[in-house]
């Protein structure tokens, strides 16, 4: 072996940089050479994911696909997909943020009407053996199964929230997280958009309404222009109820209702700050 | 030089895990199954062969003061190539792997045979060195991955053993490591003794 090279400055910064440079030169040529079948990997695996959770299309959802922004800057993605040019459904790339460790991205599939067709898991990093159940607990079939249900209309919870979906055992959390993301696809499919990128207390604002108007359905989709804050969200709950009451037989027991859901929502609003 | 002699000595004498205990992060956090044991240890090995071969070549060009950050660069260097091939060509591996395939470049064990070998001997005998580090470390993991796999979910390399609802949970999760690590280690040394 040779004589190593002496460190005085000149050298140190020289060779430094020359292994810099070298490195960056490296790097950029790979990343050059790879960057194309990345992109590709990606969409594949997308195009995959979107068509393991709808029914058959012969659209490319990809081409239609519309983009939400959350308030803290995340991305919800809608792919519409048509068989002959008539919606078979949509998929929605969504997540949660209260995984048990880190975010939970999902695919969620929608039939044409609304309710669940099934989903897949993009990516989580819950607990191994407990929350990674959630990529099968949930599909037709098994405990948790969500597929059919019509989140846009009732908001899905886990049994223990007073719902009617089992939670995985020993993974309430992940549970938890799993709904959140189903029916955070669900609002943003079902246009609930400022609801989602609005204020958080407006979507359970609106939350409470459906709760309480129960008797006109209507009126959920009146709540859902909510976009400032909770109270807008009652006021405009009240009119969305009255254009559903309309078509009501009974309309006192219809503005009864609407009254229950103003009330309803405040006293959402003010659990939400507690 | 008797390569033979290299290669078996990373793999047995200074087995990385298990007696030199190099690089636990990695060891400790991906081995909750046996084929993510081996997947790192294989992505591990990549880079050992690579940077012990770059930094044996280029060992004398670099100052005794500035070597730590010159071998850290190349690392890096090589550890971005190799994530960069492995998202594009192994997208399922490079998933299931996610953040420790950068903290290769941390690894102990990298750095470790970059200063103790692959700056002190000829590009050969160092590829043998990492090779030799490498499918120690491979070994190790799969090892590892293996027992914590059977134990907490009933299979093996995905293959159902037993139901896993008997599995024990804690192998799975982050204590189980430890746990398996150290019987793993007194048995090996106990093993070693006897010999």
């Amino acid at each position: 072996m040779g004589k190593k090279l002496e460190s005085n400055f000149k050298n140190m910064v020289l060779v430094l940089c020359a292994i810099a440079l070298f490195s960056s030169l490296s790097v950029a040529s790979i990343n050059a050479l790879t960057v194309d079948t990345l992109n590709e990997v990606r969409l594949t695996s997308q195009l995959k994911a979107i068509r393991a959770v709808l029914p058959d299309f012969d659209n490319n959802p990809m081409d239609e696909s519309d983009t939400l922004t959350t308030p803290d800057g995340s991305l919800l993605v809608l792919f519409p997909a048509s068989r002959e040019g008539v919606r078979v459904g949509t998929a929605v790339k969504s997540f949660s943020n209260n995984g048990y460790s880190g975010r939970v991205w999902l695919m969620v599939g929608f039939a044409a009407d609304g309710s669940v067709y099934d989903y897949t898991v993009l990516e989580h990093k819950e607990t191994p053996g407990l929350g990674s159940k959630m990529d099968v607990w949930f599909a037709k079939g098994n405990r948790g199964d969500v597929t059919g249900k019509k989140p846009g209309d009732k908001a899905l919870r886990v049994r223990k929230d007073g719902g009617e979906v089992d939670a995985i055992t020993a993974a309430t959390v992940s549970s938890r997280a799993f709904l959140d993301a189903v029916n955070r696809a669900a609002n943003a499919l079902s246009g609930k958009v400022d609801a989602v990128s609005g204020a958080t207390d407006a979507t359970s604002g609106a939350t409470g309404v459906e709760d309480a108007t129960s008797g006109a359905t209507d009126a959920t989709s009146g709540a859902t222009d909510a976009t400032s804050g909770a109270t807008s969200g009652a006021t405009d709950a009240t009119s969305g109820a009255t254009d559903a009451t309309s078509g009501a037989t009974d309309a006192a027991s219809g503005a009864t209702n609407v009254e229950d859901a103003a009330s309803g929502a405040t006293s959402r609003t003010n659990r939400d700050d507690n | 030089m008797n390569y033979w002699k290299i290669l078996s000595n990373g793999l047995f004498k200074e087995n990385p895990v298990f007696v030199l205990m190099l690089g636990m992060c990695p060891t400790l956090g991906v081995t909750t199954s046996a084929i993510n044991g081996l997947g790192m240890g294989l992505a591990t090995t990549f880079v050992l062969l690579l940077s012990n071969v770059a930094i044996s070549l280029v060992a004398n060009l670099i100052p005794d003061k500035i070597r730590i950050p010159g071998y850290i660069v190349i690392i890096a260097t090589v550890v971005t190539i190799m994530e960069l091939c492995m998202a594009a060509y192994l997208p399922s591996l490079h998933e299931s792997l996610g953040i420790f395939i950068p903290l290769i470049v941390v690894n102990c064990i990298v750095l470790g045979r970059a200063e103790a070998f692959a700056a002190k001997n000829k590009p050969l005998p160092s590829l043998f060195d990492g090779l030799g580090m490498g499918l120690g470390f491979t070994l190790g993991l799969t090892l590892l991955g293996s027992v914590r796999e059977i134990l907490g979910s009933g299979k093996l390399f995905n293959i159902t053993l037993y139901d896993e609802s008997h599995g024990i949970l804690v192998f799975v999760l982050a204590p189980g490591a430890f746990i398996v690590l150290g019987y793993l280690i007194a048995i090996i040394n106990k093993i070693k003794k006897t010999l």
